[in-house]
């Protein structure tokens, strides 16, 4: 006899005595299982609703915070401080009284240009003597320039 | 032997008749087992309940059914031992006063000893034992079972026998003989 054999013959008489009824029944676990795997398919419905609910979020909250293409830049007009401010120059021939000093040569050269500060007001009389008249550009817009003279135009002297 | 494909799930699932067959030729093969594992004919239900509800779930992924005995005792001892690796809190106590009292038959003293000397042994060694001697499986189909080596196998089985045969003591060969001439 095999030596194992008498512990098969041990377990199979310890299980195979008298038994209790069984109470387990195939309707009971079917009713069981049916409601797991529903309550299953219910946690899949919104675990399903709930991820593309936050997709949806997430997504929404991205694309309202990206940036948009850059605007394209505009080249600067002119301020509204320089606008009319200046007005155009004057007409270039004064006359001048016959008193005033005539100068021997002219103090510049018709091309040469002080370096004026920038008037917002219309330029004043001359007092006397030759003056260039054409006044230095600023810094403004060319719109604003004052109308120059012609550089060659020769000043009213006395003599 | 788990397929991917699920069909659908409804409240009268077409695999119902199936499975209340299968239910019906062994549903007391897998108690008995379940009763060697736990030694108590409550518990045994309880295990079979568990692990039948587990093979229904799974059972529109099965694609082999003729296999299903194996997959069946692997859930039972499966269950069984998870439910021995819970910790203590978390078990359900059972106590001596019962809500019902079922009519249960008296045990003889011979089931009583068994019972006794296979709750000594650690829950592995008696699935081993359980697996090996009662359900007549090879000890790689063992090892598959239980998920380890066929070394582990033939250790846990050599150190479960040297221990109940201890326990038993001089009423060993009583209960192999007696055994072995109600089996004739």
């Amino acid at each position: 006899m095999d030596p194992e054999d008498d512990v098969r013959a041990i377990l199979t008489g310890a299980a195979g005595g008298a038994q209790p009824p069984m109470r387990l029944e195939a309707a009971d676990v079917i009713e069981r299982g049916g409601r797991v795997r529903r309550r299953r398919k219910r946690f899949a419905v919104a675990g399903t609703s709930t991820a593309t609910a936050v997709v949806l979020a997430v997504a929404a909250f991205l694309a309202g915070h990206r940036a948009g293409p850059p605007a394209p830049v505009e080249p600067a007009g002119p301020g509204l401080s320089t606008i009319g401010t200046t007005s155009p120059a004057p007409a270039t021939s004064i006359e001048v009284p016959a008193t005033s000093i005539a100068p021997q040569a002219p103090a510049a050269e018709p091309d040469q240009t002080r370096p004026r500060s920038q008037r917002t007001s219309a330029p004043q009389l001359p007092s006397a003597g030759p003056r260039e008249t054409r006044q230095t550009p600023t810094a403004t817009s060319p719109s604003s320039y004052p109308v120059p003279t012609r550089p060659g135009a020769p000043t009213v002297t006395t003599r | 032997m788990i397929s991917r494909s699920r069909p659908s799930t409804g409240p009268g699932s077409p695999w119902d008749g199936e499975f209340a067959r299968y239910f019906g030729e062994r549903a007391h093969s897998l108690r008995s087992t379940a009763f060697l594992l736990c030694g108590d004919w409550h518990q045994a239900e309880d295990l079979t309940q568990a692990a039948l509800l587990k093979l229904y779930l799974a059972w529109p992924r099965l694609s082999r059914h003729d296999t299903l005995d194996a997959y069946a005792r692997k859930i039972v001892l499966r269950t069984f031992l998870a439910e021995h690796r819970r910790s203590r809190w978390k078990r359900e106590r059972l106590t001596d006063a019962p809500p019902e009292l079922p009519a249960e038959p008296a045990a003889s003293d011979r089931d009583e000893l068994v019972r006794q000397a296979l709750a000594v042994l650690a829950p592995k060694q008696r699935a081993v034992l359980v697996l090996r001697y009662f359900e007549d499986q090879s000890v790689e189909e063992t090892a598959k079972a239980l998920g380890c080596s066929t070394g582990t196998v033939k250790s846990q089985a050599s150190r479960g026998l040297a221990t109940l045969r201890k326990r038993l003591g001089p009423h060993y060969g009583a209960l192999t003989f007696s055994a072995l001439q109600e089996g004739r």
